[in-house]
């Protein structure tokens, strides 16, 4: 049994044999044979083998002959790599003691010589492990011959196990079939965690180096709760998931079914819960669990899915499909927020390597530089104003200069429709987010012009704190219960309330229970958190009184250390509401 | 035909240390002969014919490695490996990746 810890970026548990994408193109159909049948198994070995030679012996020839020799023997190296003996014999080996299928085994020794070279100290070897990787994929090829099961085309059940997760990658993928995800790479922001996210499958990334730890078809188990990844657990270990994921799904059954009742405190203040998306279809995520809108539609992914840049048609459909799944709910809309580097085109080449992204040329920062595509994303959003209740809102302002010129490029915007003739809305709220300290200690120069706030406090956390919470070297500072963060929200939430008007809370933090109570205290009445958290925060919310939720903000103020604030917050939380809670799970 | 057993010191001067393509060349050098031919880089001690033994040596740039030629052809085998660890592999040097 292999415990790795990594980031967890979608919630719940779940267990199966492990997928390991990159290198298999393919599931690993069983892991063992019969006894009688270890000779058959291995002809069957020896053949593959002989096999993958020929098939190198051939591109040998082809490299040689188009490309010049010193490539050819690039192939040689590799023919040599199959025709050992030593290879041969160990995969042998672990088929006549172990009766591990031909797959199994060749994925076993193949890992191990992976892992050899992916240690050979820096700079060295490492790069030349995907030649290894490479030799292991062509084996399973010819083992697997016809009985191949294409992961488009999966019929069990897997966990997904990859260094990282390309959009594509993740298309290919028989979604039915994926109980988890987890990656070796890749932060709460990456691709794999945003399409975890959304399509509620636990997920666990950046674990570090792991995958040669492991072989296809062994299990494995994703807590998406813990940030942790499991591999090969022992029996007892395997035991308890099983009952934390009956338990998990039968908490979430019974709160399911209050999804109707309002989020409202004990003492009948109104608290509204809204949700977070990335994708039209999840929408419904947030309604069927109750949400009184969608509090953050992030539209990164327009950009991301497709090479060339979206259309303003593209976008509009999108923004339809929104507005008419959420039924006169409420939706706000957040323009790009994404770095210079990850767009199709434009400014690629403003965004220099070897720069802080963070503090680079990045969200409305982009789309100030790049007119006609903030301008074509505005459009869209004004005409889809017209079917619901849409609101805008501009990420990572930093100053009010930057505040009043997005604001003029929607006063364009609007004269722009206005001689099109196009149908659409102008009178939509426009606010921003606050996530830049300097934003946060001006937000009552900010409140006497904008719409509304909403507080993004992933930003505002890594900014206030300086730290890059992927890194796994600073991760620890990365703290939402850090004073500093207490008292900017506070900040923010007093200027807001002094010029009247309402401020929401999105980010992490607003899905993270035991903050709720110090939130709805400092002020908060408006939430936006992840689908799934929905009914659990709506659970806290109906459990608390404001007079209790003041309280416990007064005292967490008075604390002057992040981690005996959130210890703090966990044993009011669990004073609050215990049901919430499983005797075994760690507080 | 003399058996024999040769022994000598080389250094790993490629700048990547052995890596898969001059281990490559040494496998193919190594299987020219009968005689055994092993390599060793402190207590590990590999098959001078086997790939997977030549990588688990992880000898590093300015490793010394210890060559042991042992059999009929021990001393023309030696004077072949010696130079490719002399010279012989400036050429897997220059090579760099697969063009697209």
């Amino acid at each position: 049994m292999l415990v790795k810890r990594g980031i967890a970026v979608s919630p719940g548990v779940n267990f199966g044999p492990a997928l390991i994408l990159g290198a298999e193109d393919f599931r690993i159909p069983r892991q063992f044979v019969s006894v009688n049948a270890i000779d058959t198994e291995i002809a069957r070995l020896q053949s593959a083998l002989d096999a993958v030679c020929e098939e190198i012996a051939e591109n040998e020839r082809l490299a040689s002959d188009k490309l010049g020799e010193q490539y050819g023997a690039i192939f040689a190296a590799h023919l040599q790599m199959v025709s050992s003996p030593r290879l041969r014999e160990e995969i042998e080996t672990l088929i006549r003691e172990k009766c591990y299928s031909p797959e199994h085994a060749s994925s076993r020794v193949f890992r191990r010589y992976t892992k050899l070279v992916q240690h050979l100290g820096d700079n060295y070897l490492a790069e030349r492990a995907s030649d290894i990787i490479d030799l292991e994929k062509r084996l399973l090829k010819q083992l697997l011959g016809e009985k191949r099961e294409e992961l488009s085309n999966l019929t069990t059940p897997i966990i997904v196990l990859a260094n990282n997760l390309t959009p594509s990658e993740t298309a290919g993928l028989a979604k039915e079939f994926v109980l988890g995800f987890a990656t070796e790479v890749g932060g709460r922001t990456s691709h794999t965690s945003i399409l975890a996210g959304a399509l509620e499958i636990p997920a666990v990334v950046g674990l570090g180096e792991f995958l040669s730890d492991i072989s296809g078809g062994d299990m494995v188990i994703v807590d998406g709760n813990n940030g942790e990844v499991i591999i090969d657990p022992d029996e007892e270990t395997l035991a308890k998931y099983k009952d934390t994921g009956e338990r998990q799904r039968s908490m979430a059954a019974r709160l399911a079914s209050r999804r109707k009742i309002r989020s409202e405190t004990k003492d009948g203040t109104r608290i509204h819960v809204m949700g977070n998306i990335e994708f039209p279809n999840e929408v419904e995520h947030c309604t069927e669990r109750g949400a009184d809108g969608i509090g953050l539609y992030r539209t990164e992914f327009l950009y991301l899915q497709s090479n060339t840049e979206p259309t303003e048609e593209v976008h509009y459909d999108a923004y339809c499909r929104v507005v008419q799944a959420a039924k006169n709910r409420p939706i706000v809309i957040r323009t790009l927020d994404l770095g210079a580097d990850k767009i199709p085109r434009g400014y690629r080449h403003l965004a220099k390597e070897g720069m802080n992204p963070a503090l680079g040329l990045r969200s409305v920062r982009l789309s100030l530089r790049d007119l006609p595509l903030f301008k074509t994303q505005l459009r869209a959003i004004f005409r889809a104003a017209v079917h619901g209740d849409v609101r805008i809102m501009f990420p990572l302002i930093s100053t009010l200069l930057e505040w009043r010129q997005a604001k003029m490029i929607v006063g364009d915007v609007l004269e722009d429709l206005e001689e099109r003739g196009v149908e659409f809305n102008s009178n939509i709220p426009i606010g921003m987010m606050v996530e830049v300290p300097a934003a946060a200690l001006l937000a009552e120069e900010f409140a006497e012009e904008v719409d509304f706030f909403s507080i993004g406090t992933n930003d505002l956390i890594q900014y206030t704190l300086a730290v890059d919470r992927s890194d796994p070297a600073v991760s620890p500072l990365y703290n939402s219960s850090d004073p500093s963060i207490l008292r900017l929200i506070k900040m923010i939430v007093e200027a807001a309330n002094k010029k009247n008007i309402p401020v929401t809370v999105c980010g992490q933090m607003s899905s993270d229970l035991k903050s709720i109570p110090l939130l709805a205290g400092l002020g908060i009445r408006s939430i936006s958190a992840t689908p799934l958290a929905i009914p659990e925060v709506k659970e806290v919310i109906r459990h608390l009184t404001i007079a209790r939720a003041e309280e416990i903000a007064a005292h967490a103020m008075t604390i002057d250390v992040a981690r005996d604030v959130e210890s703090y917050l966990r044993g009011e939380l669990y004073k609050i509401c215990p049901d919430l809670f499983d005797e075994e799970m760690p507080l | 035909m003399q058996e024999s057993v040769c022994r000598q010191i080389v250094t790993v001067k490629m700048k990547q240390g052995l890596h898969l393509r001059p281990i490559s060349e040494i496998v193919r050098i190594a299987r020219d002969y009968t005689c055994d031919f092993k390599i060793s880089n402190g207590d590990q001690t590999g098959n001078a014919k086997e790939v997977y033994d030549l990588l688990e040596l992880k000898a590093l740039p300015e490793t010394q490695l210890v060559l042991e030629a042992n059999g009929d052809d021990a001393s023309k085998m030696m004077e072949e490996m010696v130079q490719f660890f002399e010279s012989g592999y400036k050429k897997f040097e220059e090579l760099t990746d697969l063009p697209e």
